[in-house]
């Protein structure tokens, strides 16, 4: 073997054990869909869940044993964000497989490629939170949310779903044709000579006034490819509908793992690679961010429709995130990964008491939660504290997250943003309070005589209940969250 | 350095041409190749700048691109396939059941 | 501008060939026309249907099969042009970059999306 063999042989060697949770998953995918399906009889597809679920497992100890490191040509890394949020995201993929289970079941849908496509897509996200190159945040970019137009149009059969699926592939196609555009942009005003983001960081605060335009465009488009990716508005529009049309737990999933993973982006690229040219983005991002707990929280109140009502509020909880973005440093990002893991717990169990009303076919609309508390008082109650937990209600996990992150973006000098985020925090609560009030202050809808309640699924009451606890109780692990959240270092 | 101004001038009018059909033109399979066109655009300037350098990082970059834009009209056909068999049409106008 | 003067030859001989072998056919040939001469074949067969038909939709899942594949040989020509350099190494990572898609390949063809009834 001659040197040049041999250097590639020793980088691929030392790199890839910082990949290992990818490798894993992308093996395990692949044998799932090709050969091992083919013993799988038709009728017993529902095997691959719990398989998916140890499969999650395994990758999630893989990621809690991987060293911290840089590899494939600093190309990507793993350090403190890197683990913090890939470990957001396994958590996340394995409450949507759990949700999946009793939609998929009475649909008679349940297949391999479900679960497979859950699989590669995470490999996506967990690529892109190490990302310290603009080659790799696109791959891995591109790599998540193929699979997620794929998961977003699975039921092909309801008009609905294929609906969703290519308007969200449409947009999606269009913003990452920007993002792209921009990367290419910044790699032109360089010289052509990186795309690492520390290199970018040393390079583009002393580029030559000619090339200050490119710059400043390249940036900006980079910018608009990932707020489309978190659905921050103004490049919201596709958010709603694709949340709508898809099967609730993807939706769940939606909400949570991808919108995580262009965080974790989004704190990278910003922090690390393009913070020397802060002054560039900022406006624009403080605008974007503005906009989005404005608007988001604004349209939700006229929301018929308890899916997309969360898909607003998911617009608004991404504005307030992207004040840890504007804040720049590590203690933001730090602030955010806490939000995050405060938001899947509160958003998932709110999915999951949708999922179980969807099964007797309702929970779509906000008037199906007509009297819940007489009808299932448990039920209701859950979901008053998930509402009122994503409203910020002390002493619920959301008002803990939420403190912690505009305390700091006060520090950071944020002021306008946080008061605006106090104000449409107000406003969400009415429409949170709206439904809680449907369920506790009005007369049930006629139901059809002798509709028993149904017997919950074992794995639904469990969610619920392990998400419900977690919400009343979560501040309580405050000091241990806190402890680890300072863990999540990009150094 | 002026020949560079021109791969610039020409991707961007690669781009906006690629935006525009996006914006535009309501066909979804047209809208399929405006997204083709807005990522070759970033591919040309990802080699033409890598070649002006003389290094193979945007060479390398513009593969990947080709290899993902490939997966990207797949899956985008397999979409508007599944969409003109349900309700025989293709036109992005006709995606209505979801509003609000 | 010099290394461009054979590429010039070049058009020039590929312009002037067509017009030369269309002129002298014109000179050359017979006239003479009828009936069949003008129809679709030229030989007489008549045609069925419209040319411009609906492909069956089978046809756009073979064709994005093969996009698929085909552009994946993309990444074959980086790794034929430094054959040499990466030696062996270079040989096995092109293995396993196959062997991955041979999956790919056993999974449509378990699917039965290459059976077409």
């Amino acid at each position: 073997m001659n040197g040049f063999a041999a250097g590639l042989w020793e980088s691929l060697v030392s790199g890839s054990k910082l990949i290992w949770p990818q490798i894993f998953l992308t093996f395990a995918a692949t044998v799932m869909l090709w050969p091992a399906d083919l013993f799988v009889e038709k009728a017993r597809k529902h095997v691959w869940a719990p398989i998916t679920m140890v499969i999650l497992a395994l990758t999630g100890a893989l990621i809690y044993l991987t060293e911290p490191g840089v590899g494939f040509s600093d190309m990507y890394k793993v350090d403190g964000l890197t683990k913090g949020f890939q470990a957001l995201i396994v958590l996340a993929a394995f409450l949507a497989v759990m949700l999946s289970q009793k939609l998929l079941d009475a649909l008679r849908e349940q297949t391999v490629e479900y679960y497979a496509l859950i699989l590669f897509s995470l490999v996506g996200m967990l690529t892109l939170v190490g990302a310290t190159d603009l080659m790799t945040v696109y791959f891995s970019i591109e790599l998540m949310a193929i699979c997620i137009y794929i998961l977003v149009a699975y039921l092909r059969d309801q008009n609905r779903g294929v609906e969703a699926g290519l308007k969200y592939f449409l947009l999606g196609a269009f913003s990452s044709g920007i993002l792209l555009y921009g990367m290419s942009l910044v790699f032109a005003a360089v010289g052509g000579v990186t795309t690492n983001l520390a290199e970018l960081n040393r390079l583009l605060p002393v580029v030559p006034q000619s090339s200050s335009l490119l710059v400043f465009s390249g940036v900006l488009m980079v910018l608009v490819g990932l707020c489309f990716k978190v659905a921050a508005v103004p490049f919201h529009m596709w958010s709603p509908d694709a949340y709508e049309g898809a099967p609730t737990p993807i939706t769940a999933f939606m909400a949570t793992a991808p919108k995580a993973a262009a965080m974790g982006a989004f704190l990278r690229v910003f922090g690390t690679g393009f913070a020397g040219v802060s002054s560039d983005w900022m406006l624009p991002l403080s605008y974007v961010a503005g906009a989005s707990m404005i608007l988001g929280n604004i349209a939700a109140v006229r929301q018929q429709t308890m899916k997309r009502l969360l898909a607003y509020s998911s617009i608004a909880h991404a504005g307030y995130m992207l004040l840890g973005v504007l804040g720049k440093g590590v203690d933001n990002a730090q602030a955010v990964w806490l939000y995050l893991l405060t938001y899947l717990v509160m958003n998932t169990g709110a999915f999951a008491v949708v999922i179980i009303l969807q099964g007797k076919g309702e929970g779509e609309r906000i008037d199906d939660f007509r009297g819940l508390a007489k009808r299932r008082p448990f039920l209701a109650f859950a979901m008053m504290m998930f509402l009122l937990s994503l409203a910020g209600i002390p002493p619920l996990v959301g008002f803990f997250g939420k403190f912690y992150l505009f305390k700091l973006a006060v520090e950071s000098g944020l002021t306008t943003l946080v008061v605006i985020a106090l104000v449409t925090s107000a406003i969400s609560a009415f429409y949170y309070l709206g439904v809680v009030n449907q369920m506790y202050f009005k007369e049930p809808a006629d139901l059809p005589e002798g509709a028993e309640p149904e017997v919950l699924s074992t794995g639904m009451t469990l969610i619920v209940g392990v998400t419900c606890v977690l919400t009343l109780v979560g501040t309580l692990a405050g000091p241990w969250l806190v402890n680890t959240m300072f863990r999540i270092t990009w150094i | 350095m002026a020949t560079m101004n021109a791969v610039l001038f020409f991707s961007f009018l690669l781009f906006a041409i690629g935006c525009a059909g996006m914006l535009v033109r309501r066909n979804a399979l047209v809208m399929l190749m405006s997204a083709e066109l807005m990522l070759n655009a970033a591919n040309l300037n990802l080699i033409a700048f890598a070649r002006h350098s003389g290094t193979v990082t945007g060479q390398a970059f513009a593969l990947l691109v080709m290899g993902f834009a490939a997966a990207e009209v797949a899956v985008g056909l397999a979409l508007v396939v599944a969409l003109y068999r349900r309700k025989d049409t293709v036109n992005a106008d006709d995606l209505n059941l979801l509003k609000g | 501008m010099q290394g461009y003067a054979p590429i010039l030859l070049l058009l020039m001989i590929a312009v002037s060939l067509p017009v030369l072998v269309w002129t002298l056919s014109r000179l050359l040939r017979p006239d003479f026309y009828s009936k069949a001469k003008y129809s679709t074949y030229e030989c007489g067969i008549t045609p069925v249907t419209e040319a411009r038909e609906k492909f069956n939709v089978r046809y756009y899942l073979i064709a994005v099969m093969f996009l698929v594949f085909d552009v994946e040989s993309v990444f074959l020509f980086p790794w034929a042009l430094q054959m040499k350099e990466l030696a062996l190494f270079g040989l096995v990572e092109m293995g396993i970059f196959l062997f991955l898609l041979l999956f790919g390949y056993g999974y449509i063809w378990s699917k039965g999306a290459l059976t077409w009834e």
